[in-house]
């Protein structure tokens, strides 16, 4: 007689008749022999039944409606608001602290400080411009005047101690 | 069993899927309404099924006729139309799956990391605890919804959707033999996970 593992891996050809004739007596005998796999086999085959039989479902009346909006591309501005405030808030956020830290990087970095704060803005922005990164080019660190950006709290709250020191350091090299 | 639209378009003369999804990559919009209104109803059951929520379902068939869509000229002819559709739904639902463990495990960890107690609910106590013991539609689904995804994927093809063996291994892409294994290994987990929620009832 074949094993219970066996005979479980044939069911679903048991069930379908799909089996040779010489496998379904086989089949046939261990069922007949083997409780647990009798009831196996009586549930699976009243579950594949229960399954066939389920209740279907219909699209709600506004399917195509939606289908049409989300195609001309309207869905994604209409039902998505929120995430896509977030997102830009975001980047917002981030190209602020890109900005104040490409700002402190070439403050700190450059190898001509003295004449930092006695520059013109617009010269500012040219030293801005020349830096090959995009990150510089893009955002507001061409656009603020040098001294506004030196006095900023708000950008210095992400190393308060570091940066006021380097301020006094600018002042300083102003004065001498 | 839900899938009938090919035996309903071989019974009078409209076209066939493959003759509309032909019409549609020659910019005939109407062939692709045609498309829509034949699958959305049994796409959406293969999808609810799978994801065990309605709204949920309706939004990824949304986005698989949205694909489709999209990516008309994708579509080659060597496939049936058929498979090639439940491919990109079964895909999908697949996705929202592991988006939905992802973010189970997210809330779990979040709840761990706060100090709040939660209740664990009185099973005696429960006005839903249902003494019979027939196998309703609503246990059948729960059972369905604790099969992995690729077995949930096969025998949901198979079983509701009436799919051959040929079609499912297009579907999923794995070979025949493959199918037809992971098919019987899915009915018996279902059988056993089924058997585990009727003692638990």
């Amino acid at each position: 007689m074949i094993s219970c593992d066996t005979a479980k891996s044939m069911l679903s050809d048991y069930l379908e008749h799909t089996l040779t004739p010489d496998e379904r007596s086989s089949v046939e005998e261990h069922l007949s022999q083997c409780h647990e796999c009798k009831r196996v086999y009586d549930d699976v085959a009243f579950l594949t039944a229960k399954l066939r039989a389920l209740p279907a479902i219909q699209t709600s009346e506004d399917f195509d409606g939606q289908l049409r909006l989300r195609i001309s591309g309207n869905y994604a501005q209409t039902n998505h608001p929120v995430i896509s405030k977030k997102g830009f808030t975001f980047g917002l956020s981030g190209a602020a602290l890109i900005a104040v830290i490409t700002f402190f990087i070439l403050t700190t970095n450059s190898p001509e400080p003295q004449p930092l704060i006695q520059q013109s803005s617009n010269q500012i922005i040219n030293r801005a411009n020349q830096v090959s990164s995009p990150i510089v080019r893009t955002q507001s660190v061409s656009k603020a005047a040098p001294v506004e950006i030196a006095n900023d709290n708000d950008s210095l709250n992400q190393q308060p101690q570091k940066v006021n020191q380097e301020n006094i350091k600018l002042v300083d090299q102003v004065k001498n | 069993m839900v899938k009938t639209e090919s035996v309903l378009k071989k019974t009078d003369n409209s076209p066939t899927d493959e003759e509309l999804i032909a019409r549609f990559q020659q910019g005939d919009n109407y062939a692709f309404d045609l498309l829509v209104k034949r699958y959305k109803d049994p796409l959406l059951n293969f999808v609810y099924r799978f994801v065990g929520e309605r709204e949920e379902a309706e939004d990824i068939v949304q986005e698989t006729f949205l694909r489709l869509f999209k990516n008309k000229h994708y579509y080659r002819e060597i496939a049936k139309f058929s498979t090639w559709i439940y491919t990109i739904a079964g895909n999908l639902a697949k996705t929202e799956l592991r988006r939905r463990k992802r973010r189970k495990l997210l809330s779990i960890s979040h709840f761990m990391s706060t100090d709040k107690d939660y209740d664990i609910p009185d099973e005696d106590s429960n006005p839903e605890r249902d003494t019979n013991t027939v196998i309703t539609d609503k246990i059948i689904q729960q059972a369905i919804d604790k099969l992995s995804p690729k077995f949930k994927q096969v025998i949901l093809l198979r079983d509701v959707q009436g799919f051959s063996y040929e079609e499912i291994a297009q579907i999923v892409g794995i070979p025949l033999g493959t199918v037809k294994s992971r098919v019987n290994r899915a009915r018996l987990k279902l059988q056993e996970d089924l058997q585990q929620l009727m003692n638990e009832q």
